[in-house]
């Protein structure tokens, strides 16, 4: 996980666009990925990702240095793609989602008996996190593939420290179930 | 315990854990063979969960002409660092000046006071007071001037300092692809 140089980050706030090119390069895969991750759609990921750089050029020179900058660059992407949610939320009219109610498992494309393969039981625990509601899915994602500590997805998601942890304990329980009842099916067969 | 117990105990585990930390729940794995199956599910989630790629995007989300769009998006930067040292100089020689305003005004003044030879307290009141005030509407005169001349200078500065740091970057024009606007 790569962290800008204050170098960079100084250049870029005083506006040398070569400085932010390279910051965009640096930080894009990660920006695109965290998009992703939230809005579950290759589109709508990248038009979040599109948003977020513009944002980061404007906002970079109020940028005061309190926190790491990629803790305060996520908190803007999550900012910025819970709000397209909720508006497209609100714009298709569909009823919102209870945030207490089990999500519903993924369909599983994998055969049960295939899942001994290894490939295929990593595609089976992706696609069920991919099922999971919106704050364990952000939470899985800022932990294991941004690498971020609990203190700072708390920071970037504006939740307890507590919250954070129940949330990732809470997701891995449930892929952690939803995998080992899939292999009792496998073995039942 | 139940199982459902031990198994959210389990899932508090901290993640690379491989022995649970909890002796009550090592103890419960020995004799339960769901459990183990759990746990072991737990394992690999991790496992599976660290090994996953991030999803990228099918082209550079900024592609070839890298930033046309943020010389127009920028809110330019109000003030540089050569715009506020300016405006300090300017702002410091105001008040200089202000100083020797009212130095000159207070002289000017020591001396209607003692017009003739007399002191102030001997000569008729109405002179007296009259002299008095205009002496004293001279030093007012000086001091709105000098704050006067000090404030259009400040301001003058600033906007210099103001032009010279909106002033665009010297890098080579955009070619290609445009950053796109964002959706609404």
């Amino acid at each position: 996980m790569p962290e800008p140089s204050s170098q960079l980050l100084a250049r870029c706030s005083r506006g040398d666009k070569q400085a932010f090119a390279e910051l965009v390069s640096q930080q894009q895969a990660f920006i695109y990925n965290l998009a992703y991750r939230l809005m579950g759609e290759a589109e709508e990921a990248r038009d979040l990702a599109q948003e977020a750089l513009l944002r980061v050029w404007q906002m970079l020179p109020s940028f005061r240095g309190e926190a790491r900058f990629t803790t305060w660059l996520y908190r803007l992407v999550v900012n910025l793609g819970l709000n397209r949610l909720a508006h497209l939320r609100r714009s298709q009219a569909s009823p919102m989602p209870d945030e207490h109610a089990p999500p519903a498992a993924a369909a599983v494309s994998a055969d049960p008996q295939t899942l001994e393969d290894e490939r295929e039981r990593r595609e089976f625990i992706w696609q069920q996190v991919d099922a999971l509601p919106e704050k364990y899915r952000l939470v899985i994602t800022l932990y294991y593939q941004q690498e971020r500590s609990y203190a700072e997805i708390s920071q970037i998601l504006h939740l307890p420290l507590n919250t954070v942890k129940t949330h990732l304990a809470r997701a891995r329980h449930l892929l952690a179930s939803r995998l080992a009842g899939l292999r009792e099916d496998a073995h039942d067969l | 315990m139940t199982c459902d117990q031990i198994r959210r105990m389990l899932s508090f585990e901290p993640v690379g854990t491989v022995v649970p930390r909890s002796p009550l729940a090592r103890r419960h794995l020995i004799h339960c063979s769901d459990c183990r199956r759990y746990w072991q599910a737990m394992l690999e989630v991790d496992a599976a969960l660290a090994a996953r790629p991030l999803a990228l995007p099918d082209s550079p989300l900024v592609a070839a002409g890298p930033l046309a769009w943020a010389d127009s998006e920028r809110p330019p930067r109000p003030f540089s660092q050569a715009g506020w040292l300016l405006g300090m100089a300017a702002l410091l020689c105001a008040l200089v000046a202000g100083a020797y305003a009212l130095q000159r005004a207070a002289a000017a003044s020591s001396m209607v006071a003692t017009t003739f030879g007399r002191p102030a307290a001997e000569m008729a009141w109405p002179s007296t007071a009259s002299r008095w005030l205009s002496a004293q509407g001279d030093r007012v005169a000086q001091v709105v001037l000098a704050a006067m001349v000090g404030v259009l200078v400040t301001l003058l500065s600033a906007v210099v300092g103001f032009r010279a740091s909106s002033q665009p970057g010297h890098d080579a024009p955009p070619t290609g692809d445009q950053f796109p606007a964002p959706r609404p």
